[in-house]
């Protein structure tokens, strides 16, 4: 999506992660067996998994628990998955963190409210395992740099 | 029967009147044209006299009475002196109908007869208008219901399925550990029957926004070799297992079209779909692309050597609902996929159609404008109308 990707990498520090350390994974979804098969299929990849069961505390592990992507449901108790994005990057701490939506209401006017707010990717439930790591992987490589920051930010 | 209303000054004149219409077994209230307005609801016709030497303030009135709001019709008719100029006057003046004083009842009682049987008409018209409005109100309601019922019930359907469809698949990864190989067909099933409901699922909600006008397209140019490539690869394990051979055959120059990729990719992969399905190992699957420039036209042709679909069966291909399949297959799901296809490339101002041959196979063709058939060429482009969406996409 973005070509800038890899470009406009190093000026954000705190993005930057010993290669050996695992990324963290946040996932947002109120549904404990989702949660349970994402734990497995993202520790499986080599990932680092935090789990929030609702909007307020996926907000919270984004700001204390340092995840490298945030996967989140739209449909949640207290606060949406838009509302969590938005106020995502409202906040400078959390602002540049790649969210993936994963959710199972993949309507077009999801799908492009998604867009607009600037969602790193949107995946339909049930999705495939397999994709879904690539698509993690490749919002981590991107590393939440919004697609034109490296030409606005020298 | 009705309730006849006589406006004027005269009460002479106004006794006349309303002794012919009561004669005619109608009845009567008479008022001054003051009181006209205020009486008019319960009227079912009104009677003007304008034969007096007041008749002028009275013709004012006229356009008044006569101009009742739709849906409510109440017929005037204006008494003048029997002179051309003043029922023109009068019927200018908004008179649905005018008799000369002095008049004769029964003549009068015709009249009335004639215009009551009008309002009766036009009456039964509003009366069918408003319950079709009512009608066609509650089944707007119905289908809102509907698409709201179908979005909900494919999202609570999705999530169980979702962990169903995921579990399967780690199971069969081995994250539990080693299945042994019967272990591992039962698995294979749940996973094959999960993704057979997903996609049964995702059928019905695209049926559902195609009726309630949610579904939009994203137009951008799409290559449609490069699109046909990209979706035959992820066929490309299925065909290997059934044994089958999958190509694509295309020429080396691009062939493009303006469409919503995501939902072009959707068609291509259910017509491959569906000629795997009917396909037998051994058989072969190809999927044609070129362009046909002189009629500014891109074609994209599914073919396969499968069992084929007799005349009745290629006539209801794209119902929907109907499923082409005699042996009354288990897994053929809603039989919507066929006609989705047909939807989504008429909406691309193309069309699909399908030639068959029991026995021998089948082959779909769909046709879309060609993004270089510009104005020149529109003019021999053949029968099919411009594309249905506007340039910029739609809202």
């Amino acid at each position: 999506m973005s070509g800038g990707a890899g470009t406009g990498r190093c000026w954000w520090p705190f993005a930057r992660r010993a290669p050996e350390a695992p990324a963290t994974v946040l996932v947002a979804d109120d549904d404990a067996d989702i949660v349970a098969a994402l734990k497995v299929r993202l520790g499986k990849a080599g990932f680092a998994v935090l789990a929030a069961r609702d909007g307020a505390e996926a907000l919270r592990l984004a700001r204390d628990g340092g995840p490298g992507v945030i996967l989140l449901d739209i449909k949640m108790p207290a606060g949406d998955g838009f509302t969590v994005l938005e106020r995502l990057r409202a906040e400078p701490e959390t602002a540049r963190i790649p969210v993936l939506f994963l959710t199972a209401n993949p309507q077009d006017a999801n799908r492009e409210r998604a867009a607009a707010l600037g969602a790193a990717g949107f995946v339909a439930k049930p999705y495939d395992g397999v994709e879904l790591v690539a698509v993690v992987r490749k919002a981590l490589e991107a590393d939440g740099t919004p697609p034109g920051a490296d030409k606005e930010d020298p | 029967m009705a309730a006849i209303l006589i406006v004027g000054t005269d009460p002479e004149r106004a006794g006349k009147l309303g002794s012919a219409c009561e004669a005619g077994g109608h009845r009567v209230r008479r008022v001054a044209p003051e009181a006209a307005h205020a009486a008019l609801p319960e009227a079912d016709l009104v009677l003007v006299d304008l034969t007096g030497p007041d008749g002028g303030p009275l013709a004012d009135l006229l356009g008044g009475l006569g101009a009742t709001p739709y849906p409510r019709f109440v017929p005037v008719i204006a008494v003048t002196r029997d002179r051309v100029a003043d029922r023109v006057a009068a019927l200018e003046a908004g008179a649905h109908e005018c008799i000369g004083h002095p008049f004769h009842g029964a003549e009068l009682r015709a009249r009335l007869a004639g215009l009551l049987e009008v309002k009766r008409l036009q009456d039964t018209v509003v009366a069918h208008e408003q319950s079709l409005q009512s009608a066609n109100r509650h089944l707007m309601r119905l289908g809102l219901a509907k698409d709201e019922f179908i979005a909900k019930l494919s999202h609570e359907l999705r999530t169980p399925l979702t962990a169903i469809c995921e579990f399967a698949a780690l199971v069969l990864e081995g994250v539990p550990g080693q299945l042994t190989s019967a272990q591992r067909e039962c698995l294979e099933t749940v996973r094959a029957n999960g993704h057979h409901l997903a996609g049964m699922i995702e059928d019905l909600l695209n049926l559902s926004r195609l009726d309630s006008g949610e579904f939009t397209l994203e137009l951008e140019a799409v290559d449609l070799p490069g699109l046909a490539a990209e979706t035959l690869q992820t066929f490309a394990p299925q065909a290997q297992r059934q044994g089958l051979r999958l190509a694509l055959v295309s020429g080396e120059e691009p062939v493009p079209v303006r469409g919503d990729r995501r939902r072009l990719r959707q068609v291509l992969a259910n017509l491959v779909s569906n000629a795997l399905k009917f396909t037998s190992g051994g058989g072969e699957v190809t999927v044609g692309v070129r362009a046909e420039r002189p009629r500014g036209v891109a074609w994209i042709e599914v073919t396969d050597t499968g069992r084929g679909l007799d005349a009745v069966q290629q006539r209801r291909a794209f119902d929907r609902f109907y499923q082409a399949d005699p042996e009354g297959h288990s897994k053929s799901g809603l039989g919507l996929g066929l006609s989705i296809c047909a939807e989504i490339v008429a909406r691309h101002g193309g069309r699909i159609d399908v030639a068959s041959e029991p026995g021998r196979g089948s082959r779909f063709a769909v046709e879309l404008p060609l993004v270089e058939a510009a104005a020149g060429a529109r003019a021999d482009a053949g029968p099919w109308p411009a594309p249905a969406v506007p340039e910029g996409g739609l809202a």
